[in-house]
């Protein structure tokens, strides 16, 4: 058989503003009246502080996890190696474009490609 | 996690040594942020790093709306949000959005004593819990997100956030009363080793 007790167990635990008006009202009269759900509802309060301060608690991470993190974060220096890599692939990509140029100008001037035949036709006839 | 405003700018400005300040402030946060949303070490530091090279790429574009600290939070989340979904095809992600600043427990000095005590005690317990009520108490219970976030970037409802809550909330309480109160010495986090536990 259901008690009023039961009605309210559920609300006990929950914190400000997870209630709605109804249920509010329903908690706040049960407690004016119930020692034990009070003193339930006082020991979900402090159970509540606990957590809230567990995020001021720290654990000890794994003693690699700095030196990788510090390896991470550290700016990468552009060194002379680095940036003559660079300028190499510069260097390529240009020539790979000019010759890529050069092939479509052709293309364009002689789109059929036929070999240019100059005087096939003897000037006499 | 103390993090100065010069620091965070100069490493914006690519400044390397304030970069590596800012790392060595703040990776254990972030580790453990990830630890108990993922619950194994091996995918947290994997995730830690993720953090870091985000922050490398993003860092330009941090505003200062928000504390670095939260902000890199939400990194974290993004983070490790993006983790989960490769590894559970079925969760959708990021675009959460954190609150400005996580809430704090109770500013006297013996109610926080108290409350980081209780919470050295729940973290081991939290991270006991079934994967899904895990996931969903560390964003909204730890790190301070609202249902609805969570329910967004875990691709459930609103409703079965709120399940999952008062189930991962009861067992806790559970728990913390089957334990009794705590007589031992209690070791705080940050001197204790990384591992699964």
């Amino acid at each position: 058989m259901r008690t009023p007790h039961d009605d309210v167990r559920l609300l006990l635990a929950a914190q400000p503003g997870e209630l709605d008006v109804n249920e509010e009202r329903l908690r706040a009269r049960h407690l004016g009246r119930c020692h034990t759900c009070t003193e339930e509802a006082r020991r979900y309060e402090e159970l509540a502080h606990g957590l809230r301060a567990m995020a001021q608690l720290e654990t000890q991470p794994p003693p690699t996890l700095l030196p990788n993190l510090l390896a991470t974060t550290r700016p990468r220096r552009v060194g002379p190696r680095t940036i003559a890599a660079g300028g190499a692939l510069v260097a390529t990509v240009a020539v790979m474009a000019g010759v890529l140029h050069h092939y479509r100008r052709r293309e364009r001037l002689d789109p059929l490609g036929f070999p240019e035949v100059v005087a096939a036709v003897p000037a006499h006839v | 996690m103390e993090v100065n405003r010069g620091v965070v700018e100069a490493a914006q400005a690519g400044d390397a040594e304030a970069m590596s300040t800012l790392v060595r402030a703040t990776h254990r946060s972030v580790y453990t942020q990830a630890l108990r949303m993922l619950g194994d070490p091996e995918d947290a530091a994997d995730a830690t790093q993720d953090v870091y090279l985000r922050v490398v790429r993003k860092i330009g574009g941090f505003r200062h709306e928000a504390s670095f600290p939260t902000w890199l939070s939400r990194v974290t989340v993004n983070v490790v949000m993006s983790m989960l979904r490769r590894r559970s095809r079925r969760l959708s992600v990021e675009g959460g959005t954190m609150p400005d600043e996580a809430p704090q427990p109770g500013s006297d000095p013996a109610d926080r004593a108290a409350s980081l005590a209780l919470a050295a005690r729940l973290d081991p317990l939290v991270q006991g819990l079934p994967e899904g009520q895990r996931q969903v108490l560390v964003l909204r219970d730890v790190y301070g997100l609202s249902t609805d976030e969570v329910a967004g970037l875990l691709g459930l409802t609103s409703g079965a956030v709120k399940v999952r809550l008062f189930r991962a909330r009861e067992r806790l309480k559970r728990q913390l009363e089957a334990a009794g109160p705590d007589e031992a010495e209690v070791v705080p986090l940050s001197r204790r080793q990384g591992g699964r536990r």
